[in-house]
């Protein structure tokens, strides 16, 4: 079983549009399990046609202070000890405030004072299970709202993907992952055996191709790139491709723009399967990843 | 000496696996006047984590009490767990017992800073953490 | 005033629209852009603003006395971001990156051996062009948690707030920490979407949390004319705001982008009329 991970640094430039067509092409000859890890703003499944999942689970990742009672407490120690802030003094109401939105569960303000502070899990998140069109399953991961703990949230999905996929004796998960190179992002990188990475002819989408492919390299992960949209700036693409051969890194395919993509999306549907014309560039994008890594067979 | 190597299997006949921290198997070799003295495999019990495998890989074979361990891919969190606990770091790859020959005869080369080259995959004469 | 401009989903045209805006309203107002989208900050590349290092962001890390260090494992177990690893017999192991920064380690070592030094996670940067102040901060690459640059960049900016008219924060994508923390103390909150039912999902999401922190939201709607805009009526009219203003997609505008300029469109006028009309 092998994991590949779909990422961009830059937001909208088709990660989950490409995921799920390659994820369609994949099943064709393999079995495969399609994760999203983009807990914050979860899409794959809409973008594979999925609006109702078959199993929901709900995940606690995290804790939150509570104050218990204030008996033997310096507010002003306490406050003090909290690195986040997240333990404020009302001075109207005369009384602490702890802030859910900055307390990070660190535990520090319980450590000092273990009888008045009490540490409460807290539900953050959901993990959904469902079954696509297409034959193969999808664990989606799912932020619920005003929490935090989103890195944490992707390793359970990853966790509750490989599971399914053991149990589905699957070959592949593929995984798509948020946008950004923050803890969501390290959470998708970690456990993958190969990378792909998504840009687009712009300078903020190369800048930030570059950011997270140094993410890549710290993790030490192989990994390729694709360039979305590379016919609206030829010139800037030519660029990004200077890039990639300076550094040696592969270019898995370049994809045009086509007004037929955001069609498909409207309908639901991946790209490869509302224009059957755009499976052969597809296709070649495999037969690169092929010749790249050896998890995929002929 | 003692000396653990990630592996796809159990023994020394098995290869040299190329990730540290998901590999299934840590073969475990006593190496005693140039000699292998004693073999056992252990299980990786960090192969299934997703976040933070290559630490509780480097926890496992701490446990131990292994002064060296040789694989090709090693992440930089368990890089840095390992260096802190002075346990030797080798790049090897093939068949395990041809790999601790390598290692008798003091061929094989140590994963010894964070600059390392990439050992798959993208531009091999990178070092790690490139910038761009 | 402070006005964020957010929208749940990547790639909507956050950054496009901030940049715009605060292009626009720099012609009669003083304004301060802060990239919050600190992850991937690209506001200054957008304005072709040569930005200069303000001051590097520091967090807090323990320090470990060995001589001190009785080796009982307590650092390791109290650790809630699984920083600190306890091996039998040997001193506690430090993993730097996935230290969040709290004090437990030091509240709970009982000999006193645990100090505090800091590591550098972030840097704030500012700059200057098109008459408007910006002010960036950026995560170092490895570092997992972007609250706390957000945080000390709204730190920094606030010493110079009374100067301003308007601070336009542009966020990042999403709607985890980093977004809550600059969507904190803002007076109005802009969501840039895109017709799709990706783009409807997560306007969805990013209006839930507005209300949550309550913070009124106005929506823009970005490539107007390509995609199904009832999608995101829908959703607009079950969240009780407006589209104040919609983006046609043109090629002039893809092009700008493409070539790191701010765009120029009367859709972005209508944004600015909408802004100057609330102070």
């Amino acid at each position: 079983m092998k994991t590949l991970t779909i990422l961009s640094g830059k937001g909208g430039v088709g990660k989950s549009s490409i995921t799920a067509s390659l994820a369609v092409l994949l099943a064709k000859k393999h079995k495969v399990i399609a994760v999203d890890c983009d807990v914050d703003a979860p899409n794959l499944a809409l973008v594979l046609g999925l609006k109702h999942f078959k199993e929901q689970k709900k995940i606690s990742t995290n804790e939150k202070a509570r104050l218990i009672s204030m008996k033997g407490i310096n507010p002003k120690k306490l406050i003090e000890i909290c690195n986040f802030s997240a333990i404020s003094w009302d001075s109207k109401k005369k009384k602490l405030i702890f802030d859910r939105f900055l307390c990070e569960g660190c535990g520090s303000c319980h450590l000092l004072y273990p009888k008045n502070i009490k540490l409460e899990k807290v539900q953050n998140g959901f993990i959904n299970t469902g079954k696509t069109v297409y034959g193969f399953n999808i664990v989606s991961g799912q932020l619920k709202i005003g929490e935090s703990g989103s890195g944490k949230i992707v390793t359970e999905v990853k966790n509750k993907a490989e599971e399914n996929a053991k149990k589905e004796k699957a070959e592949i998960i593929i995984v798509d992952s948020s946008p950004g190179i923050g803890c969501p992002v390290i959470a998708s990188i970690q456990g993958s055996d190969y990378i792909i990475a998504i840009t687009e002819p712009s300078p903020a989408a190369l800048n930030d191709l570059q950011r997270v492919l140094q993410v890549v390299e710290h993790f030490r992960i192989p990994y390729g790139i694709i360039i979305n949209k590379y016919d609206l700036n030829r010139k800037f693409s030519k660029k990004i491709e200077n890039f990639a051969d300076k550094y040696k890194i592969p270019i898995l395919g370049k994809i045009p723009y086509d007004k037929k993509f955001v069609e498909a999306l409207v309908n639901l549907k991946p790209i490869v399967v509302y224009e059957k014309n755009f499976e052969k560039l597809f296709l070649s994008i495999l037969e690169k990843l092929r010749s790249k890594t050896l998890m995929i067979r002929e | 000496m003692k000396v653990a190597i990630s592996s796809t299997g159990e023994g020394i006949e098995s290869q040299v696996d190329a990730r540290f921290g998901r590999c299934p198997y840590f073969v475990v070799v006593e190496i005693e006047n140039k000699k292998i003295k004693k073999i056992k495999t252990i299980k990786n019990t960090a192969a299934a984590q997703f976040g933070g495998a290559g630490i509780t890989a480097a926890q496992v074979v701490a446990n131990e009490k292994v002064n060296a361990i040789i694989t090709m891919n090693l992440g930089p969190r368990a890089f840095g767990v390992l260096q802190q606990l002075s346990i030797e770091m080798y790049q090897g790859s093939g068949k395990i017992k041809a790999v601790i020959k390598q290692l008798i005869d003091g061929k094989l080369k140590k994963i010894s800073s964070s600059t390392g080259p990439m050992f798959m995959g993208a531009g091999a004469d990178k070092g790690r953490g490139k910038k761009f | 005033m402070r006005i964020a401009i957010t929208g749940g989903k990547g790639g909507t045209g956050k950054s496009t629209v901030a940049t715009a805006l605060a292009v626009e309203l720099a012609k009669k107002k003083k304004i301060l852009l802060i990239d919050a989208d600190v992850d991937c900050p690209n506001d200054h590349i957008i304005l072709s603003i040569k930005r200069k290092k303000e001051q590097a962001i520091y967090q807090s890390i323990p320090k470990f006395n060995h001589k001190k260090c009785i080796k009982c494992g307590k650092c390791a177990q109290v650790c809630r971001a699984n920083a600190i690893l306890s091996i039998k017999e040997k001193y506690p192991i430090f993993v730097s990156d996935l230290c969040i920064g709290c004090n437990a380690c030091s509240i709970i070592c009982p000999v006193g051996a645990i100090s505090r030094t800091k590591k550098q996670i972030g840097t704030i940067y500012s700059g200057k062009g098109h008459d408007i102040n910006l002010v960036t901060g950026e995560m170092v690459i490895g570092y997992e948690e972007a609250s706390p640059i957000v945080n000390a960049e709204k730190n920094f900016a606030s010493k110079k707030e009374q100067d301003y008219d308007f601070i336009i924060i542009d966020t990042g994508a999403g709607t985890h920490c980093n977004v809550i923390a600059a969507l904190l103390g803002c007076d109005l909150a802009l969501a840039v979407t895109e017709p799709t039912p990706l783009g409807a999902y997560d306007l969805e999401l990013i209006l839930e949390l507005t209300k949550m922190l309550k913070i009124p939201a106005k929506v823009i709607l970005n490539r107007s004319n390509v995609g199904d805009k009832n999608l995101i009526k829908k959703i607009v009219k079950k969240y009780k705001t407006k589209i104040i203003a919609e983006i046609p997609y043109k090629k002039e505008i893809l092009e700008a982008f493409s070539r790191g300029k701010p765009i120029e469109d009367e859709s972005i006028n209508k944004i600015a009329n909408f802004i100057e009309k609330l102070k």
